[in-house]
């Protein structure tokens, strides 16, 4: 009987902390999204440290996306670093990442972040994109042109990507390839000046 | 004889040049229509070089059929473009509007279905295609597609209350209770979430 009675008046302690604690976090993002809409970050980052929880995918996610906002990018990226270590297949919690990295010019992190949204989501073309421009940038671009030739596949008839796959056909010595895409982005944006100027060289 | 086939090719290259000319002088006139809200004079513009192998035609055309009201018209000229390219999503996409604006909603379903073969992590589809199941109460197809949503974005406002719903209507109380909190740690105040708890309590 006195086993029975402590089980039961455990287990009515463990809820009511477990109410308690989870008003306590809802109250915490309610009052945080107030900061928020009056710009203030900081003020929001300490409202949610107070309920701050290591293993809480969403509170790691939150914390990430406030630093961020703040300007405290190192802080962002190890937040959502936990966020990604918690649900490695969220693309958000990834994506979060890639924007404080960018911020503090970690490309080879961005990179592997691509990289690792790429093997969850092939096809997806926002990142295609964005590993197309990092490759083209950095010089290396016969994989810029894989990334491009992904995102043509699908958006045959997309204006920024059309450009970059015809600059890269460029940097590849396909003049005859180039000047179809640069063709193409005329006909999306009639006086282009970086089509013309890509055109100009196709003709030497 | 040589210089007959010199000539032919000549006149051959300079018709092409012409024929490009003509095709970016009519997108750009386009433009100038569109941007005035003439959606008539702007497919009219297209329509006068309008060539049907040309994907490109096709697109553009059929998005400004869309734009003037013509959706039967838009719909045929979406087709013609996925024909001429079956990998592409944007013509697929963009059929999916008029094709909901007529009330097609089978061909909807069957176009996201062919994008998700394409792209099966696409979240936008995936969720759409989820708003339709649950709308027919199909609730076990729209549970699928809302849970890889979830799965990508875990904590997307949307998605997390579809799959709440969802998950809510499979009888799944638990999970829906859970996720209808996460959507309330969004939205604090947020009636449907609040409206899904109030009837597992």
């Amino acid at each position: 009987m006195k086993k029975i009675s402590a089980i039961l008046l455990f287990t009515c302690l463990s809820l009511t902390a477990l109410y308690a604690q989870s008003d306590k976090v809802f109250t915490a993002y309610a009052t945080s999204l107030e900061f928020e809409r009056a710009g203030d970050y900081k003020s929001a980052i300490s409202t949610m440290s107070s309920v701050y929880d290591s293993a809480d995918y969403e509170l790691n996610l939150k914390m990430g996306y406030l630093h961020y906002y703040a300007g405290t990018y190192t802080e962002s990226s190890k937040y959502y670093k936990k966020a990604i270590a918690i649900l490695p297949k969220s693309v958000e919690a990834r994506m979060g990442y890639v924007y404080s990295s960018s911020m503090l010019e970690k490309w080879e992190e961005v990179k592997l972040q691509y990289k690792a949204i790429l093997k969850i989501d092939p096809n997806n073309s926002f990142v295609n994109y964005n590993m197309g421009l990092i490759y083209y940038n950095s010089k290396e671009y016969a994989a810029a042109y894989k990334h491009f030739d992904r995102v043509c596949r699908l958006y045959p008839f997309d204006y920024a990507n059309m450009l970059m796959f015809a600059w890269c056909n460029i940097q590849m010595h396909q003049n005859d390839e180039a000047k179809v895409w640069f063709k193409k982005v005329l006909l999306l944006s009639p006086y282009d000046k970086s089509a013309l100027e890509g055109l100009k060289l196709t003709q030497k | 004889m040589k210089q007959f086939v010199l000539f032919l090719s000549i006149l051959f290259s300079v018709h092409l040049l012409y024929a490009q000319d003509a095709l970016q002088t009519a997108f750009e006139q386009s433009y100038a229509q569109e941007k005035v809200g003439n959606y008539a004079g702007a497919a009219h513009s297209i329509g006068v070089v309008y060539n049907p192998k040309s994907y490109e035609c096709n697109l553009r055309l059929a998005y400004l059929k869309y734009m003037s009201g013509s959706y039967l018209e838009a719909t045929g000229l979406y087709q013609k473009a996925i024909a001429l390219m079956p990998y592409s999503i944007e013509p697929r996409l963009g059929f999916v509007y008029p094709a909901a604006a007529l009330g097609k909603w089978d061909e909807v379903v069957a176009q996201y279905a062919a994008i998700l073969k394409i792209e099966p992590k696409n979240s936008t589809v995936n969720y759409k295609l989820g708003v339709i199941y649950y709308n027919r109460k199909k609730y076990t197809q729209a549970y699928a597609l809302f849970e890889k949503v979830v799965n990508l974005y875990p904590f997307d406002y949307d998605g997390l209350l579809m799959y709440a719903w969802t998950s809510y209507r499979t009888g799944k109380l638990t999970q829906a209770k859970l996720l209808f909190k996460k959507v309330l740690l969004l939205s604090p105040n947020d009636k449907s979430a609040q409206e899904g708890l109030s009837l597992i309590k």
